[in-house]
């Protein structure tokens, strides 16, 4: 599985072409061969189809920060797992997982919610929980109303689709 | 001189403060608020004393609990930096009330010069030239009809702000009154005083300033202009002495006046008096800044002094340092703010873990900042992190080695303007020093900055991927012998 | 080590005819191999498609690291059987490297009637689970099937090496603590339930995986429930409900990226340090294999010519040079791997062997891995050999071979015929891989002796019963014992029935091997035994 990387809000992949006898990636269809080499005061050089580059760069959790010859760059990064997830669009539906009633509502439609959030208050199986946002995004809409009971599998919000900042 | 001091401000500043206190051999004491624990200039300190606040600025804000620090640890002199206290009158005359000494003019003068409208009048009483304008009193509509006689477009700005803070430009005269409610209500919301007043507005003005001292014998010196021109929304981004290409007598005309105005005001400590200045030559008189600017290290670098130091000096009751004939200014320096903003989203203030950090050095080469590996910069103060000051025999070699500078600048982790100040920097019209405070805005779209070329994206892209763990151990760490034998179908 | 010094003629008639041939059949090779991995009927094809799912071979490409080799094991079994209907025998088998490690994969291929197990696709399930369990390699299971194919259900069911055999398998690679991992892309039906339960971790993909032991036709015959598949044993009832499965994914992709980072957590192997020296490429060019073996299976060359195009370097430490010389034998390396090599170079006399079986022992005492190149047409036989005690020197090499312990390795370079096929590790020996070349014929004996037998005791028995002798009698046994024994001498027939682990072009043998002795070495190495020699 070729790696996603987002650079200028456009992903772009990188893969492995050959490891011998030099590293050769592919990146978006162009083969680079590559050199990495420790350089002074923590940083790399970098040497990709000839051209040397002094290199530094920090990971974070969804970013890749480099500094590349006085120029800095940030690039996007997700883990197969969630690139992979991103791509098929995720679910945006939230369902119930056990039968029950809604107990409260705290949300509406068009309403942005952070991650986290409390949209729902339902009950089952004589246990409140709160039904929160997984991620932070704009409620699409509330299919159900305080006190309307529903089955295991209903949808109870929708959310928008996320796109891409 | 003082044996100790404390450093009513956060940042850089307080840590260049800090540096020449302690050459001096003062005791150092910092405050902060619990957001700052881990700053440079708690780190730096002697001592550090917490202030509780609703807000991270307000504790810097917070006059009694300052004062009460310095009483607390025995500080005999308080430095307010820039910004903050440092131009509030009431705050000066409480910490000298309380019997220690304020690192800055008198609280009479800061009152003065805050009121822009009172430090007009006075300018106008020592014969510099203002432009012309028209102050709101109590009759809006007569302050709308002289204003409106004005020639456009006109600059609205706050009586009681400063900084580059509450000012509109108004090019219309159908956008005047729309605008001047809206100059009056955000001057009550931020300067708690609504008075406005209008001012003719000049295109492609440079923005030219010029430090000055004065001692408590009344003498009084000036260390050069600066230009300041380069800005964005009122906010200076790079910083040089001396002014590019300015006649010698206009200079001599502009350094009088500011002399002139700081003689005639008795103005005691570090000041800066700011002008316009037109393209036709005619300069005006913008406001004077009671307080040390952000911008003075260049004109140390150029004067060989270090101001702070003077500062202490002579609120210590000291004369001056130096007579006028003593100040030689060699060579030129350019400064350039450092600030932790995102320039591609209209400069929105980021935050973000320093996680890799390389400062430049070298030979005429300055950094004033307050970063180290590990700080979190948060978003309650400003973005500004630092300055990064170049000198050289020339501005061609100042501005070589602060490009040069700028280029070993490793910043990782938080987002920043470096390679937007290279930009300006490396710009043809900078170079050539046509500078003028439109000039981010002329220049707009060259300064946003290409995309990478295609080889330079590839090496981005490659040099991206190998820090990622789980792709480098795909790359270095596949067994022999299927890494040798590579992609092979049989 | 030296060098081998090459006698070979690549100017010479013999050569370029020779070269002209096996490129020939390496082609036809190639060719077949791709209609059988690739050439699918368009509405198999949208039906995979319109269901959301990937062809096998996309989530074989996804699953491996990249830029990594791909070792598939007989690629044309069931080339020549149930009318071509079941190319690979609807699955691919092979070895990979997923996240550095080197697994065992086995794919149902559910663009060939829905992935159905044929009895030879059960054949090829149970063989590369030997496979994992012979070199203790983990498993990833790639499971979309419709299930047994219920027409041939008596030849893929009730027996000792049948649909059952993979299941008890994969209880044996657990009880050795080899790890699988199921990835539930498609229906894993009634037996086909155990792949996912008898996994370590598995993964299913929410709307097409489905796991269990009766469909909803089944089901609806039985009791007359009627239920969708998925509500059934679809992800959500077995990922929350039943815990038969580990974790759900959205999509196919999404599967193997877990699949992939299930993989990353397991620990590295120990591999048993076989001695390794650095890697040199052999010396004489590869490609000239196809100049030296020979068009007709009768006829002979020298071994010593095919071992220089695939060692390191070309270099051979030959034993007793000038002891049985119709077998030779010596040590090599092969992609830095030290090897012992017995390769035939004639029939097998006592002396060779004797050879052999010292040899054998040498290598067993100093753990070098054995590699077997057959071109053998039997042992020596006439009077004055088995007066000399042939059949027991031919059986103490068999004994020496059977009790070695390190990896063996068979590659059938042209003939294996009769009884020297045993003593050269042939398939019933236990070797850990067994490939063969385009060219190999393998049989009882070859096909004009055994037709000529035929005829003789059709002759024989035409006199015993005073008939009168007809020529073209004979010669219809003749021809007809000469076609059939044509039909199932060949490589293609052998691979279709799974004797073998796939057909290599000769230049990708040295690849193979590479990729096979890595894989061996993950068995740890037991000791030798055996037994009694009759000297």
């Amino acid at each position: 599985m070729a790696l996603t990387l987002e650079l200028d809000n456009e992903p772009r992949e990188v893969d492995i072409a050959s490891r011998r006898p030099q590293l050769t990636l592919e990146v978006d269809g162009h083969r680079c061969r590559v050199v990495e080499r420790a350089a002074e005061n923590g940083g790399i050089e970098i040497e990709v189809n000839g051209h040397r580059h002094f290199v530094y760069r920090l990971l974070s959790e969804d970013r890749i920060y480099l500094w590349i010859d006085g120029q800095t760059f940030s690039i996007g990064y997700a883990d197969a797992i969630a690139a992979a997830k991103r791509a098929a669009g995720g679910d945006n539906d939230l369902r119930a997982d056990m039968p029950g009633m809604v107990v409260s509502v705290h949300c509406n439609p068009g309403q942005s919610v952070e991650s986290g959030t409390t949209l729902l208050v339902i009950e089952s199986m004589k246990m409140q929980v709160n039904v929160i946002a997984p991620r932070s995004a704009t409620v699409k809409e509330v299919h159900v109303v305080e006190a309307q009971a529903f089955e295991r599998g209903a949808v109870l919000v929708s959310l928008e689709p996320e796109t891409d900042e | 001189m003082f044996d100790s001091i404390l450093i009513a401000n956060r940042g850089e500043i307080a840590c260049r403060v800090i540096r020449s206190a302690r050459r001096l051999g003062l005791r150092c004491i910092a405050v902060f608020h619990h957001v700052d624990r881990h700053a440079q200039h708690v780190r730096d300190a002697d001592d550090a004393i917490e202030i509780a606040a609703a807000s991270p600025t307000a504790a810097y804000l917070d006059s009694r609990a300052i004062v009460a620090a310095a009483q607390q640890s025995g500080a005999e002199c308080i430095h307010p930096g820039y910004g903050f206290l440092a131009e509030n009158a009431a705050f000066a005359a409480l910490v000298e009330n309380s019997g220690i000494s304020f690192v800055g003019p008198q609280s009479a003068v800061i009152e003065l010069m805050g009121d822009k409208v009172r430090a007009r009048e006075f300018a106008a009483e020592a014969g510099v030239p203002l432009a012309p304008s028209v102050r709101l009193d109590a009759d809006f509509d007569a302050f709308l009809a002289a204003a409106g006689a004005l020639e456009f477009p006109l600059l609205i700005k706050a009586a009681a702000g400063g900084g580059g803070k509450g000012m509109s430009i108004v090019r219309t005269p159908d956008e005047l009154r729309a605008a001047a409610l809206t100059a009056m209500s955000e001057a009550e919301r931020y300067f708690a005083d609504g008075r406005i007043y209008a001012e003719r507005y000049i295109e492609r003005p440079r923005h030219i300033e010029v430090q000055v001292m004065g001692d408590r014998t009344g003498a009084v010196v000036h260390l050069g202009e600066r230009e300041c021109s380069v800005q964005r929304r009122f906010q200076k981004i790079i910083e040089e002495s001396p002014a590019p290409s300015l006649p010698p007598e206009l200079r001599e005309q502009i350094l009088s006046a500011a002399v002139e105005l700081t003689r005639r005001a008795a103005y005691r400590n570090a000041g800066t008096v700011e002008f316009i200045l037109a393209p036709d030559g005619a300069f005006y008189f913008l406001e004077m800044n009671t307080r040390l600017q952000v911008e003075h290290p260049v004109t140390e670098m150029v004067y060989g002094v270090d101001l702070v130091e003077a500062q202490l000096r002579i609120a210590a009751g000291e004369k001056l340092p130096w007579a006028q004939s003593d100040l030689v200014p060699r060579g030129h320096a350019i400064e350039c703010r450092v600030c932790c903003e995102q320039p591609e989203l209209d400069f929105r203030p980021a935050t973000g873990r320093v996680g890799i950090l390389r400062q430049p050095e070298g030979e005429g080469i300055r950094f004033d900042g307050a970063l180290y590996e590990g700080l979190t910069v948060s978003a309650a103060f400003d973005s500004m992190v630092g300055k990064l000051i170049a000198c050289g025999a020339d501005r061609d070699a100042a501005l070589a080695r602060l490009r040069g500078a700028l280029q070993q600048f490793v910043l990782l982790g938080v987002s920043h303007n470096l390679d937007y100040l290279q930009k300006i920097l490396a710009h043809h019209a900078f170079g050539a020093g046509e500078l003028h405070t439109g000039f981010v805005e002329e220049h707009a779209a060259a300064l946003l900055g290409a995309s990478p070329d295609a080889d330079l994206q590839h090496a981005i892209l490659t040099a991206a991927a190998l820090s990622i763990e789980e792709f480098r151990d795909l790359a270095y760490l596949t067994p022999e012998p299927h890494a040798s034998i590579g992609a092979w179908r049989n | 080590m030296t060098r081998i010094q090459s006698s070979l003629q690549t100017n010479s008639e013999e050569f370029q005819q020779r070269y002209r041939h096996n490129r020939g059949l390496a082609s036809e090779l190639h060719a077949r191999q791709r209609a059988a991995r690739f050439d699918r009927p368009r509405k198999d094809v949208e039906r995979l498609q319109s269901q959301g799912k990937m062809m096998p071979r996309q989530r074989i490409e996804k699953l491996l690291d990249p830029g990594t080799p791909f070792l598939e094991f007989s690629t044309l079994a069931a080339n020549m059987a149930y009318d071509g209907e079941a190319p690979g025998a609807s699955c691919i088998t092979g070895i990979g490297m997923v996240r550095g490690r080197e697994v065992i994969l086995c794919a149902h291929d559910s663009s060939i009637k829905g992935g159905a197990w044929y009895p030879l696709s059960v054949k090829k399930i149970v063989r590369c689970l030997d496979i994992a369990i012979d070199n203790h390699l983990p498993v990833v299971h790639l499971c979309d099937s419709a299930g047994g194919f219920l027409p041939l259900q008596s030849e893929l069911f009730p027996d000792k090496n049948m649909a059952g055999r993979m299941f008890r398998n994969q209880c044996v690679l657990s009880k050795l603590g080899v790890k699988q991992l199921a990835l539930v892309f498609g229906h894993c039906t009634a037996g086909g339930a155990y792949i996912p339960a008898l996994s370590d971790y598995s993964v299913i993909v929410r709307g097409t995986g489905a796991v269990f032991l009766g469909g909803p036709p089944l089901v609806k015959a039985a009791t007359g429930e009627i239920v969708t598949a998925d509500a059934l044993g679809g992800c959500d009832l077995h990922t929350q409900t039943s815990g038969t499965c580990d974790y759900p994914a959205d999509t196919e992709d999404e599967a193997i990226a877990i699949g992939r980072e299930i993989v990353g957590q397991w620990e590295h192997p120990q591999k048993w340090p076989i001695q390794r020296d650095a890697v040199e490429a052999p010396y004489y060019d590869p490609d000239e294999l196809y100049g030296i073996l020979p068009d007709d299976i009768k006829r002979g060359f020298d071994m010593r010519e095919v071992i220089a195009r695939l060692v390191d370097g070309s270099r051979f430490h030959e034993y007793q040079p000038a002891y049985g010389t119709t077998l030779v034998c010596g040590f090599a390396n092969l992609w830095g791997y030290k090897l012992g090599i017995l390769a035939n170079n004639g029939v097998l006399f006592n002396d060779s062997s004797l050879k052999g079986a010292h040899f054998i022992e040498l290598c067993n005492q100093n753990n070098t891995p054995l590699l077997f190149l057959q071109n053998i047409t039997g042992y020596m036989i006439g009077r004055e050999y088995e007066a000399r005690g042939i059949s027991k020197d031919g059986a103490k090499m068999i004994m020496a071979q059977v009790g070695s312990h390190v990896p063996k390795f068979t590659v059938m370079c042209h003939g294996s015929f009769g009884a020297g096929n045993y003593g050269m590790c042939g398939r019933a020996y236990d070797g850990r891989f067994l490939f063969s070349w385009p060219n190999h014929q393998i049989g009882v004996m070859g096909g004009e002796q055994a037709a000529r037998t035929l005829a003789e005791v059709k002759l024989k028995q035409l006199e015993r019963r005073g008939d009168a002798v007809d020529q073209s009698v004979l010669d219809r046994v003749y021809s007809e014992t000469l076609e059939a024994y044509q039909h199932q001498l060949s490589a293609y027939y052998a691979t279709s029935e799974l004797w073998d682990d796939g057909i290599l072009d000769p230049v990708d043998t040295r690849n193979a091997l590479g990729v096979a002795i890595s894989a061996s070495l993950n068995a740890p190495l037991t000791g030798s035994g055996y037994g009694v020699f009759r000297f």
